[in-house]
């Protein structure tokens, strides 16, 4: 797989996923079609970009699922779920496992390549979100435990004075221990320093 | 000289008469006459005690001796009365029996008078007459019987009577004379008389011997006769008749002689014409007949005219035809009776010959044809069924059944009854074989089955339709996984053609894969056609058809209806199907909803069981004649408390059931011929069965 975004459909009936898969190509986009749930998941590459267009209903593994499936290896593609009918039940459950859309057969083209467009930005997103994090993680896993420690109270939004009390330093010696902060994790204000902390669920 | 001449004379009369006594009483062991013979040897033991007394009385010497002889010598004597008495009644086969007694009596009379020893003692004895008396009496009776038989009219019975009789009575008259002349010779003229008279019947009965034995023979070949047989003279009078015709009218043997032929068939009487005539002219009619007792009776009449010298005689049979009647009443009633009960048979019941000609119909026959059973006799069933095939097919059939002399079944037979309606028959049709084995008859029994036939029909129509309610109630059911079918190729159909749309607005356009677009919009738009002609065949209501169809596809085609419903349910639905199975008899729709019905029953048993475990497995295999169908889930299986009520109707155990599914899926597969059966499947569940025969190939 490439690392150019792709569509991946995964649907048990060959005329409709070759159908599918014209569609994504008229619309510009790569396409891959799996005709089963276990086929897509023996090839499923978590870090290839793109989305999932998913049948609901299909022998052996269903989307639900497959769904499913992706989310316990931690982190499913954004998907779009066509199904035969309007199975409230079945979308409700789709939509909180994090499908981007839930279309009824016979599926309008433009709705489609809609969706999977939303579904490729929300991917983007979540690949972007997730490298962001990545970083932060990465450069917080350079800082001495002083330094991280330093780190939660300035995110804390606690004054120098206040931590060198609280760690029993001198308020210089914190100072230093900042402004290293500021550098390693490579932020220029306070203000990034607080939102790539947010990033990793440091509050 | 007379002391010599006549002890001689006695001797050898007696010698004579032990001679002849003895041969006749030889002859008298066998018949006929036997009778006649045996009292004629009585009379010549008789004679010969009477010679022998005669030469003791030649030789006594003194009176008292004499006088001894005379008296005892009245006990022969009263032996030959009682003798010739027999004699006579059998030799003549007449005689009135109150003469004879009055002979007996007298004789004894006399009898008695001359043992007396009073009578003897003077020499005058009135009672001496009585002895004469007793001649006369015999005589009398003698000349009366030969007079009967000289009446009777033969020429055989004329003679006798002459010799016999008239020797007799002249021989009788003699002595009485004699006796009359010269009483003191009472003793010897009896004998002289009786002597000669013996000799003269010896002689009658030599010269008769001849002619009796020839006329006994002809009596017996009369009383054999089995008919009665009755001569008459000229002038009507009855001159001989058999035993037999004796019997038929009540009379005695000898009481028909000289009776008058009208005693006997009053139609016989003539004013003053010959009889003869009157009764030849009633030849070969059925007459009646008038026994003794007055009882008329018909009697058949056979008459033969015998030319004789006074004129035409005639010899006439006669067969009682009362118990000829009586028996032909019998047969009449028990035919009569016959046929009310085959009249009474609502089957049809009919004999045709070789013609194909009605020989026996009875009234069903003739109702069927609108017509009766005397019309229908001799005629054919091509002059009431105006059905040209039906009667070429019944020719068919009867000539069949006469050749191969073989009983033929049929079925169902159609026939157009004189209303032109047309009805079915079953019919069994038998030859009737002669006794030379051959068979030109043809016998037939049918049951009209028409209205069985028009309820087998309505029964048909509403397990037809009942068959089609369960197949709409379970296609309802099924409704969301057929709409999946029909949504997925307007789907594939859609996207190709919206994707093909944008293709085109696109500067270069793929030529190749336009192509492809489009050939698939044709393969789904097929597709979709095909799932809408299945659905409209399920849900369409017809008579069952009967065409070959093969198995595995028609399971194939069901797969595909259920395709979503199996996805949707998680099933797993595997065929196992056996290559080159031959084609079976039978009606798509139905054979399809069997396998429905059994597929989603399958389905519905595992709708709680873990999903790796819902499979269904459909398996077709041979099954000698029968291609075998089996159907294995993984359910719940069957509780054996429900194994029986499984295939009634209304029985269910689903919140949402008829209950008919089964008791119908069962009705269609029997009425195919084959069988539908339930069994434990070895991995768990439910295995159920079902076969259906082979097609046989149309015969060329």
């Amino acid at each position: 797989m490439s690392d150019a975004p792709a569509v991946f459909i995964v649907d048990d009936d060959p005329s409709v996923l070759r159908a599918t898969q014209r569609v994504m190509r008229a619309a510009g986009l790569e396409a891959h079609a799996f005709a089963s749930a276990r086929e897509y998941l023996d090839a499923y590459d978590p870090h290839a970009p793109g989305c999932l267009v998913l049948d609901l209903a299909m022998p052996g593994l269903s989307g639900l699922e497959l769904q499913q499936a992706l989310v316990a290896r931690g982190g499913a593609p954004a998907i779009v779920f066509v199904s035969g009918h309007a199975d409230v039940p079945a979308s409700v459950e789709a939509m909180k496992g994090g499908a981007v859309e839930f279309l009824v057969k016979p599926v309008d083209a433009a709705a489609l390549i809609g969706a999977v467009q939303a579904a490729m930005r929300k991917d983007r997103a979540l690949r972007d979100a997730r490298a962001g994090r990545d970083q932060v993680e990465k450069r917080l896993g350079t800082l001495t435990p002083r330094e991280a420690q330093v780190l939660r109270c300035v995110v804390a939004g606690k004054l120098n004075k206040q931590i060198a009390a609280e760690l029993g330093a001198a308020e210089k010696t914190i100072k230093v221990h900042r402004a290293r902060v500021m550098r390693k994790m490579e932020v220029g204000s306070v203000a990034e320093l607080v939102q790539a902390a947010a990033r990793i669920g440091i509050a | 000289m007379t002391g010599f001449v006549i002890p001689a004379v006695w001797s050898m009369i007696a010698g004579a008469w032990l001679a002849t006594g003895a041969i006749h009483f030889a002859a008298a062991l066998k018949p006929p006459r036997a009778r006649a013979r045996l009292a004629f040897s009585a009379l010549a033991a008789c004679a010969t005690t009477i010679a022998i007394f005669q030469l003791m009385l030649l030789n006594a010497d003194d009176p008292v001796q004499s006088e001894a002889l005379l008296r005892w010598m009245h006990v022969p004597m009263f032996a030959t009365v009682l003798v010739l008495l027999v004699f006579t009644r059998a030799y003549f086969d007449a005689g009135r029996t109150w003469l004879g007694g009055v002979t007996c009596g007298v004789g004894l009379v006399a009898l008695v008078a001359g043992l007396s020893p009073q009578m003897h003692a003077e020499d005058t004895h009135p009672w001496g007459s009585l002895d004469d008396a007793t001649v006369v009496v015999l005589a009398a009776y003698i000349a009366d019987a030969a007079r009967a038989c000289w009446r009777r009219g033969s020429a055989n019975e004329r003679r006798r009577a002459m010799l016999g009789g008239a020797s007799l009575v002249v021989a009788l008259a003699l002595v009485s004379l004699g006796a009359s002349l010269q009483s003191h010779a009472l003793g010897s003229a009896y004998a002289y008389a009786v002597a000669s008279a013996l000799v003269l019947v010896t002689l009658g009965s030599k010269v008769g011997a001849r002619w009796i034995s020839a006329q006994d023979r002809f009596r017996l070949v009369l009383d054999a006769a089995s008919n009665g047989l009755v001569m008459v003279d000229a002038a009507g009078r009855i001159v001989l008749a058999n035993a037999r015709a004796a019997r038929i009218f009540g009379y005695a043997p000898h009481e028909l002689a000289h009776a008058r032929i009208e005693s006997l068939i009053p139609g016989a009487r003539s004013d003053g014409a010959s009889g003869t005539a009157t009764l030849l002219a009633m030849a070969g009619d059925e007459v009646w007949g008038s026994r003794r007792d007055g009882e008329q009776f018909p009697l058949a009449l056979g008459v033969t005219s015998i030319e004789g010298s006074d004129g035409i005689a005639a010899l006439v049979s006669i067969v009682d035809l009362t118990e000829r009647r009586r028996n032909a009443e019998i047969l009449r009633r028990e035919r009569a009776f016959l046929r009310q009960v085959i009249d009474t048979d609502p089957n049809l019941i009919f004999a045709k010959d070789r013609d194909g000609r009605f020989t026996l119909a009875n009234k069903a026959v003739a109702d069927l044809y609108g017509t009766t059973v005397d019309d229908l006799l001799g005629r054919t069933d091509a002059h009431f069924n105006p059905n040209a095939a039906e009667v070429a097919a019944f020719r068919r059939d009867d000539l069949r059944v006469m050749e191969t002399r073989g009983e033929l079944f049929i079925a169902e037979e159609r026939i157009t009854d004189g209303a032109g309606e047309t009805r079915y028959l079953q019919t069994v049709k038998r030859p009737i074989v002669s006794e030379d084995g051959s068979a030109n008859q043809v016998l037939g029994v049918s049951t009209d089955v028409s209205a069985r036939k028009a309820a087998e029909l309505q029964l048909g129509l509403q397990r037809n339709e009942l068959a089609h309610l369960s197949r709409v109630t379970m296609l309802a059911e099924l409704s969301g996984s057929m709409a999946h079918e029909l949504n997925q190729p307007l789907t594939a159909i859609l996207s190709n053609a919206q994707a093909g749309l944008r293709f085109l607005e696109r500067d270069t356009v793929s030529l190749e894969e336009l192509r492809a677009i489009l050939e698939d919009i044709v393969a789904d738009d097929k597709r979709a056609g095909h799932v809408i002609s299945g659905l409209r065949m399920l849900l369409m209501k017809g008579e069952m058809k009967r065409e070959e169809l093969q198995v595995n596809a028609a399971i194939e085609d069901v797969l595909r209806i259920l395709h979503s419903d199996l996805v949707h349910l998680g099933v797993d639905a595997r065929v196992e199907a056996a290559p080159d199975l031959p084609a079976v008899r039978g009606d798509r729709v139905q054979v399809q909803q069997v396998l429905l019905n059994l597929l989603v029953n399958g389905c519905d048993a595992m709708s709680s069981c873990p999903a790796p475990e819902r499979q269904l497995l459909v398996s077709t295999e041979m099954d000698e004649g029968f291609v075998r169908v089996s159907i294995a889930d993984r359910g719940h299986g069957i509780a054996h408390e429900h194994a029986d009520r499984i295939f009634q109707p209304f029985f269910t155990t689903k919140e949402q059931g008829l209950g008919m599914g089964l008791a119908i899926c069962r009705n269609i597969v029997t009425t195919h011929g084959g069988r539908l059966w339930a069994a434990d499947n070895d991995g768990g569940g439910t295995k159920f069965h079902f076969t259906l025969p082979v097609a046989e190939r149309e015969p060329a």
